[in-house]
Parts: structure tokens; sequence; C-alpha cells
């Protein structure tokens, strides 16, 4: 499924090794902006009631450290096979956690906000841009990732729990949006 | 005579046999209609939930344990459907009245969903 995945993103703006060798190149600065890359990211989720929801009281300690191993594992690479795995895998845990995708794409904008502003202060303008570029490309194929595996993976839940299959799902799906677009049509929405 | 032509007779013979039946679809398990007498507008649909329902009612066989599954039954007060396995990718459903000879439009449409596997594999 990862490479399924992967492979729907137009090879020239794909994640590529030039991407890999900014983030590595400069992982010592990157690295010291981890604790308010930590603190940020879950002072941000905490203090919306929604996203709030998702967690329990006592699993903030635990969450901050799933980002920071995130965070590490990243900086030192490799982006091999298991890396983007883990990242298909982290889709998986979101259906079962009830963090959407929204939550998620919310959340990318604010790590490539805080760490793009760091990278332009911190950096020389050059390495500062090949960074943020590379966080682009990687922020690009983790969603793709985690979306789509999200996606994909509820799909095969349905049909072990249904018996209903993708493609009879996703035929069933477009009946039913030829109806709303029709509709949307009509009214002069669409 | 082309497999088409097949399960065009099969459904014309079980309109036949059965003149209860009001309906008869044959459906590719993605809920596609192969062959139906059912009106355009109504086929896509019922081709869909076709399907649909014989993977629900498949499942349903297994969890509950009741053995590999004979026959999915939907009953409304104007009448009911009958869907069955018909091959390893395909289903077969009639539609027929809640107060007809149930027992005879069963016979029937077993039957014919048996000449549909041999027509389909």
């Amino acid at each position: 499924m990862t490479n399924e995945i992967i492979e729907q993103i137009p090879e020239c703006v794909r994640f590529n090794d030039e991407d890999a060798q900014a983030l590595i190149r400069n992982k010592d600065v990157l690295l010291t902006l981890e604790d308010g890359l930590v603190e940020g990211f879950y002072n941000s989720v905490y203090s919306y009631s929604v996203t709030r929801a998702v967690f329990t009281d006592d699993e903030r300690a635990a969450r901050e450290q799933t980002l920071r191993d995130w965070y590490r594992r990243t900086l030192n690479g490799p982006f091999d096979d298991a890396y983007w795995q883990w990242q298909t895998f982290v889709g998986l845990v979101h259906i079962k956690r009830k963090v959407n995708n929204a939550m998620v794409s919310g959340m990318w904008g604010w790590i490539l906000t805080y760490l793009s502003s760091n990278a332009l202060e911190h950096l020389e303008a050059n390495e500062a841009k090949a960074v943020i570029k590379a966080l682009h490309s990687l922020q690009a194929a983790v969603m793709a990732l985690i979306s789509e595996s999200y996606q994909r993976n509820m799909f095969v839940a349905v049909d072990k729990a249904s018996g209903i299959k993708e493609a009879l799902l996703m035929r069933l799906v477009n009946i039913e949006i030829d109806g709303m677009l029709d509709d949307a049509r009509a009214n002069g929405t669409g | 005579m082309s497999k088409q032509d097949d399960l065009n007779k099969i459904t014309k013979e079980l309109r036949m046999n059965v003149p209860d039946i009001s309906g008869v679809m044959i459906a590719s398990d993605e809920g596609l209609s192969i062959a139906t007498d059912f009106a355009e507008e109504d086929a896509v649909r019922v081709a869909a939930v076709s399907a649909a329902a014989s993977g629900l009612g498949n499942r349903i066989s297994q969890n509950a344990s009741l053995g590999e599954p004979e026959e999915v039954m939907v009953k409304g007060r104007d009448g009911l459907l009958l869907i069955y396995l018909a091959g390893d990718n395909s289903v077969l459903a009639v539609r027929a009245p809640s107060r007809g000879n149930l027992g005879l439009v069963r016979l029937e449409a077993s039957s014919a969903a048996q000449e549909v596997r041999k027509v389909l594999g």
C-alpha cells in the first residue's frame, strides 16, 4: 500500500534524496528546535476543544515522546521503506484514535510554519531554502500516506466487517455522489 | 450463443416459469448489472445493493456460524427481494410480491442461480 500511495505523487515533486540530504545535513540545528516543536504542537492541540477531545488526561507525555521519536528519526534518516511504512501505519492508528485528516493537515501546517521560520532564522539562506523545500515535500508525502492509508484501511475494515468490497463500496458511493452532484447543479451550487 | 445470451435466456425463463416474479437481476459482486429486466432507472441501484446485501449476508453467515450462505431475503410491505450467490463473482436477485407463491419463487430462483453459476463460473 505504501509504495502504491507514494507512486501517486508526481515524481518531479516527490520527496527525494536531495530533500533527505538537506534535512540530515542540517539536523544539528533542526534538533535544537525539538523542544519548541513538541511543546508548541501539543499546546496547540490541547488548547482547542475538538483536538483536545482526542486525548485522555494522562497521555500528553507519551504523545510528546511519540512526536520526539518521529522528529529524531526523520532528521537522522534513512528514508527507507520502513520509514514510509511507519507513516502509513499512522493512518491506521488515527482511525482508531479518531484523529481525522483535517486535524493532521492543520497540525502539519503548524509544523511547517514553526520549522520554516526557525530555519530562516538559524540557517544560511540557501540551506534554509533547501530545508523548507524538503519539509514541504516531506509533508506532502506523509500527508498522502496518512490520509490515503486512513481511507484505504477504512475500505479494508468495511470489507472485513460487512463483506462489501472496495470496488462495490466505491460503486455505491459513486451512485450517491452522482445524485448529490445533480442536486448541487440544480440548486446552482455546482 | 454468447454468455450474455445465456444469461438473458435464464432471466426470461425465470420470469416465464414464475409469473409472480416482477424483476430479475444478475449482477457482478462489484455491483454492476450483467443481465436484468429491471427498469433501467432502477437497475443501477438494484445491482449495487444486491451485491452489497449478498456480501453482508455472507459475513453474517460466517460470524453467526450459519454455514454456507444460500439466500438473503429482504421483505417489505409491498414485496420482497431474494438474493442468491450465482458463481464466485456474481449474484442473482429476484423481486416478488410478499403474498405470492414464495416456495415456487425460491425453488426456481435457486435453480436459476445454479444456471448462472454454470455460465459465469
